[in-house]
């Protein structure tokens, strides 16, 4: 309780309250244009972070995080244009309803979901992140290795069939990560003589370009798509009343548990991203409503404008932003790439995210988790705002100029780390990697959970093996390391477990 | 029989498939990656050794199941046209301010080329918007931010230039 206390006076300072508040508008503004992902929306909110103390640029953007994932939706409504990839199931329900003159209805049902969905994952970090980071505050170098290896095969199980293309991004990710000196022994290695690969390759930059850049690129491609396709925009339908009536906030009650709990279990595990929740959460509601509503006198068809399929997404994308931190604060694994950022975000306030985050940063770990507490409370203030006065004008912006302003920032934000031009070649070499890989049906995820957790396997597998004498065995010796063994056990049935469905998937179509 | 596909033919199709250009570099990557490894201490090459050679295998058995005429992934030319030339200007930009152009004057052109990449073909507008967002990010980095930009030869004329 005490801790907590301490976030709350971290988080109640005017000037931290107000940097939080601004993260909470302009994310909500950012989320808001067609094209711009969450994120583009962080990437390019970083060099405004620099100048700032750490908690008050932690605040911005925790709350540029919230609010880009809840702004998303009004898009996706007004235009049946996700502004995030986290709206796209929005866009169904959420337009169809616009379109019968409910906008406002349909816009009030997603901005409400997202604070739900938003407040029950920032519950969870508050819970789960303290917890576990005092379980790994008692890891060794065993422990350690094996959580590393546990948060590699995490994702395997969410390669859907693309296990070679899975192995190649985490191999790329694990490469890049031992470029620079060795942390075990201090020999420099793949520097090719560059003084600015000597501590490794730039990390904030290499996130920007991996997340900004490329993202910019799918922008421009995108733009150049619909040049192609001669698609025309459509009018913006009314607003009209945004108030919810208590016979449909009981109605959704269920919807947003739900999801809500689907985006907190998916969000916690590292590299599932939201993507996979919105499909679950949604899947999920039209169930329910063909059983509970479906053929109703004056229900609509799903899909064709149902409250339902509105707060499913939308509580199930805002459940995703603070859960996926829960391995980020306190194991130092990122739950998402937008969480991926947030290291880069972390790192340059000299802040290292994982257990010792809690024993030598507590005041900025508690403020950052209650943050995402309040910021779920700002979004329905700032969505007011947003959708009431700049929302058209936002529709309005030309997509080339949006795209050419968001590289610019992104490139700018890798030059400001350190006010140094070899840093936008990273990002530009990380932004033709990402995209390429994109182009190539790679997945990006493997990739950034290697690059984060590479150093700290190979030092902590060579610690181990120092301590133990070279003895391999010590990583599944369930007497002297039981969590170790069952992280190793846990990992080996990530592995095991899709081919063998799939096995056991082609013997049943026999 | 059945027809078998001859290998010119699964050689011209394969060229054709993202997977077999990801799999050379994969391969290329790897192999020098594993070379440089050879060349580390002994405790310094465990890790950079087994995880390049995981990716030279990788690589290899991408290039061999696209080469046995499985086609998964056609290359994008045009999508790849376009975002290679965003690439190139973004790299003459780099170059521009490494030579000491000045921000705003590189900004200016590099905002003037994307635009025209992504079909902005009204000169005077695209000129115009340019030079809006040059300036407005040199207000905004180089005034209210403190970010030190690259120094220009022409700043005698005017700061940033």
């Amino acid at each position: 309780m005490d801790q907590i206390l301490l976030g709350f006076a971290g988080l109640m300072q005017i000037d931290v309250l107000l940097f939080l508040s601004i993260g909470v508008l302009a994310g909500m503004v950012v989320g808001s244009i067609p094209g711009i992902n969450d994120n583009i929306a962080f990437a390019v909110f970083i060099p405004f972070s620099f100048t700032l103390p750490a908690d008050q640029a932690l605040a911005l953007m925790v709350g540029v995080y919230c609010a880009a994932a809840a702004g998303g939706a009004i898009p996706a409504i007004m235009l049946r244009v996700p502004g995030t990839a986290s709206a796209l199931m929005t866009t169904i329900d959420g337009n169809a309803m616009a379109r019968n003159g409910q906008a406002g209805r349909a816009l009030s049902i997603a901005m409400t979901s997202s604070v739900v969905g938003g407040l029950t994952s920032a519950v969870v970090l508050l819970v789960c992140a303290p917890a576990l980071a005092m379980l790994a505050l008692r890891f060794g170098y065993v422990e350690n290795a094996a959580l590393t290896v546990l948060g590699l095969s995490s994702v395997v199980g969410l390669l859907s069939g693309k296990i070679l293309k899975g192995i190649i991004s985490a191999a790329l990710g694990l490469l890049v990560s031992t470029i620079g000196f060795s942390q075990v022994t201090g020999f420099p290695r793949y520097t090719f003589g560059s003084i600015n690969l000597v501590e490794g390759v730039p990390f904030v930059p290499l996130l920007v370009g991996l997340f900004g850049v490329a993202a910019a690129f799918d922008l421009l491609r995108d733009i150049i798509r619909e040049r192609a396709q001669g698609n025309a925009p459509e009018s913006l339908p009314k607003i009209g009343s945004m108030r919810l009536e208590a016979g449909l906030i009981r109605r959704l009650l269920p919807v947003w548990g739900t999801s809500s709990a689907i985006g907190n279990f998916i969000g916690v595990l590292p590299g599932a991203g939201m993507l996979m929740a919105i499909y679950l959460a949604y899947d999920q509601a039209a169930r329910r409503f063909q059983r509970k509503f479906a053929g109703r006198p004056g229900e609509m068809e799903w899909g064709k404008g149902t409250p339902e399929g509105i707060a499913a997404p939308e509580a199930a994308n805002n459940a995703v932003t603070a859960s996926s931190m829960v391995p980020l604060l306190s194991l130092g694994i990122p739950g998402n790439s937008t969480s991926a950022l947030f290291i880069g975000a972390m790192a340059l306030h000299g802040l290292v995210p994982g257990p010792l985050l809690f024993a030598n940063n507590g005041d900025i770990a508690w403020m950052i988790i209650v943050a995402f507490l309040v910021a779920n409370l700002l979004i329905w203030p700032a969505a007011f705002v947003v959708i009431g006065l700049v929302s058209r004008t936002i529709f309005s912006i030309p997509k080339p100029v949006l795209a050419g302003v968001v590289l610019l920032l992104c490139v700018l934000g890798a030059y400001s780390d350190g006010n140094n031009l070899f840093n936008v070649w990273v990002a530009l070499g990380g932004g033709v990697v990402a995209f390429a890989m994109n182009l190539a049906g790679i997945p990006l995820g493997p990739a950034i959970l290697g690059l984060v957790l590479g150093a700290q396997m190979e030092a902590s597998i060579s610690n181990a093996l120092t301590i133990s004498q070279g003895n391999w065995l010590v990583f599944v010796d369930p007497v002297n390391h039981p969590i170790s063994a069952f992280m190793v056990a846990l990992a080996v049935v990530m592995w095991i477990a899709p081919p063998l469905n799939a096995w056991r998937r082609r013997r049943a179509a026999r | 029989m059945p027809n078998l596909p001859s290998f010119a033919g699964v050689g011209r199709s394969a060229l054709g498939d993202a997977d077999f250009w990801i799999g050379l570099v994969l391969i290329g990557i790897g192999g020098v990656a594993l070379y440089q490894a050879l060349g580390f201490d002994s405790t310094s090459r465990s890790f950079p050794l087994i995880v390049s050679g995981l990716l030279t295998i990788s690589g290899l058995t991408l290039l061999a199941r696209c080469l046995s005429g499985r086609l998964s992934n056609p290359l994008k030319r045009r999508e790849m046209g376009a975002v290679g030339l965003a690439v190139g200007l973004i790299a003459l930009w780099i170059v521009a301010l490494t030579s000491g152009l000045g921000f705003v004057i590189s900004t200016f052109a590099l905002q003037l080329g994307l635009l025209w990449l992504a079909g902005e073909r009204r000169l005077l507008r695209a000129a115009l918007i340019s030079a809006l967002i040059a300036v407005a990010a040199y207000l905004t980095f180089a005034m209210l931010l403190d970010v030190r930009l690259p120094r220009s030869f022409l700043s005698f004329i005017l700061s940033g230039l």
